[in-house]
């Protein structure tokens, strides 16, 4: 019964101690973008790398239809060129002996900054520029002319 | 005086003028936002299924070299909730999904992975109609014990036979605790998850029941075959040609280090593909 007791504790502490968030073993897959081309690395969750696994590109532009197959190398490597005329966003999925992940490659960091300056052209930004220059410079010319009549009058 | 008081109006204006340019310029992003929405309102079908794949259905040979057949395979799912995601959810970030658009479908499933022969499509859990098109990338669901029926009181329960050499066992095992698993985009030979108007999609809950027994098929030392307990461990605990054990008369008997480890592979049955999942243990 003893027995029974310390047994049953230990099941409840094991289970509380595994009641943590956990993650499933698996692929990892990072991605960087050198100049033109895409530099891919798999591993597994363990470190080894992925060689020799099947890898799939997609383009946004058709993104259930594989632009390009290919395969990593001795170490999980694999790089391509996208298309960015094509698309700026693309996936890519890495898969060896029922693991796999995939990853989401935006080449659009220039169209981001477009965004935080409200979307403006550069032709919208030159204007505005000057539109600001002009109000600074035409409330100074407001201001000096009362200042020379003030002046005139003393 | 006249003059000055044109200049500074004039200049004043351009910068009014400036500045409403740029709001008006948010007001257009105001209505792309709305066109957008228009958009999700486009619907199309989604549907849910549950794979224990081939292997289940048509046994495979542990790491330890036991030929594991399954009778049935009882697993109960409930709280399957698929997600747009913008950015794509990331198992590895140890949270929670939060979609843009999110549609749930409601009910309890007990599904017998085992059923079915080696090309049997995966288990048909339920169809969403009408739901905003656009890429489910992600998908969540919980795993819960039965309240009826065969498997009552496991969300996971394993009736099998395990043969080595001369040996053979009638295996069962039932697996009391709670799952919840969310995962990102499905990894496989197609991708799923896109709805379009008038066309069907759909998203797999897929389980990886080799993780639990290995896979002699793959390397001694690969990922999976690491992480596996194999059949031994349980062969060991056998009673008149039957194992019949649940998770708390495990906690006794299993090795304390085997145990653990039992407990941690549970955690990584869910998948969707081979894409895996962030999991934390609910009951």
């Amino acid at each position: 019964m003893h027995d029974n007791t310390v047994k049953g504790f230990l099941f409840t502490a094991v289970l509380f101690l595994i009641t943590a968030p956990l993650f499933g073993h698996g692929a990892r897959v990072t991605w960087e973008v050198l100049s033109d081309s895409v530099y891919i690395s798999a591993s597994f969750d363990d470190g080894q790398p992925m060689n020799g696994a099947q890898v799939t590109v997609f383009s946004e532009a058709a993104p259930s239809v594989p632009y390009l197959i290919g395969m990593t190398d001795d170490s999980g490597e694999f790089s391509f060129m996208p298309d960015k005329e094509e698309s700026l966003n693309w996936d890519v999925q890495v898969r060896k002996a029922g693991h796999g992940d995939i990853v989401h490659i935006s080449l659009a960091e220039d169209s981001a900054t477009d965004t935080e300056q409200c979307g403006l052209s550069t032709l919208q930004i030159v204007l505005m520029s000057v539109c600001i220059v002009w109000g600074f410079i035409g409330t100074a010319f407001f201001f000096a002319s009362k200042r020379e009549k003030y002046n005139a009058h003393t | 005086m006249f003059k000055g008081t044109a200049v500074l109006a004039s200049a004043w204006l351009v910068l009014g003028l400036t500045f409403v340019s740029c709001g008006a310029d948010e007001a257009g992003q105001d209505a792309q936002e709305i066109t957008d929405d228009i958009q999700q309102e486009v619907v199309g079908e989604l549907g849910f299924t549950a794979n224990g794949e081939d292997f289940v259905r048509s046994g495979f040979v542990s790491n330890d070299g036991w030929h594991i057949t399954f009778r049935h395979l009882y697993v109960t799912i409930t709280d399957v909730t698929a997600y747009q995601t913008d950015p794509p959810y990331d198992p590895h970030s140890g949270s929670e999904i939060i979609g843009d658009v999110m549609v749930e479908l409601n009910g309890v499933f007990t599904v017998d992975l085992a059923e079915g022969d080696d090309n049997a499509e995966p288990i048909l859990l339920g169809i969403l109609e009408d739901v905003p098109a656009g890429h489910y990338n992600a998908i969540s669901w919980s795993m819960i014990p039965c309240e009826e029926g065969p498997s009552k009181g496991y969300s996971v329960y394993i009736d099998a036979q395990a043969e080595k050499g001369n040996q053979s066992y009638n295996v069962s095992f039932g697996f009391e605790t709670g799952y919840r698993y969310s995962a990102g985009e499905f990894v496989g030979d197609t991708r799923k998850g896109f709805v379009t108007p008038g066309e069907s999609s759909e998203l797999e809950m897929t389980f990886h029941f080799d993780h639990i027994f290995g896979d002699i098929d793959q390397p001694a030392d690969c990922d999976l075959n690491m992480m596996a307990i194999g059949f031994e461990p349980f062969a060991a605990l056998m009673q008149e040609g039957t194992v019949q054990e649940n998770l708390a008369s495990l906690s006794e008997k299993l090795p304390e280090e085997t145990y653990t480890k039992l407990l941690e592979v549970l955690c990584t049955l869910g998948h969707t593909g081979e894409g895996h999942c962030y999991c934390t243990i609910i009951q």
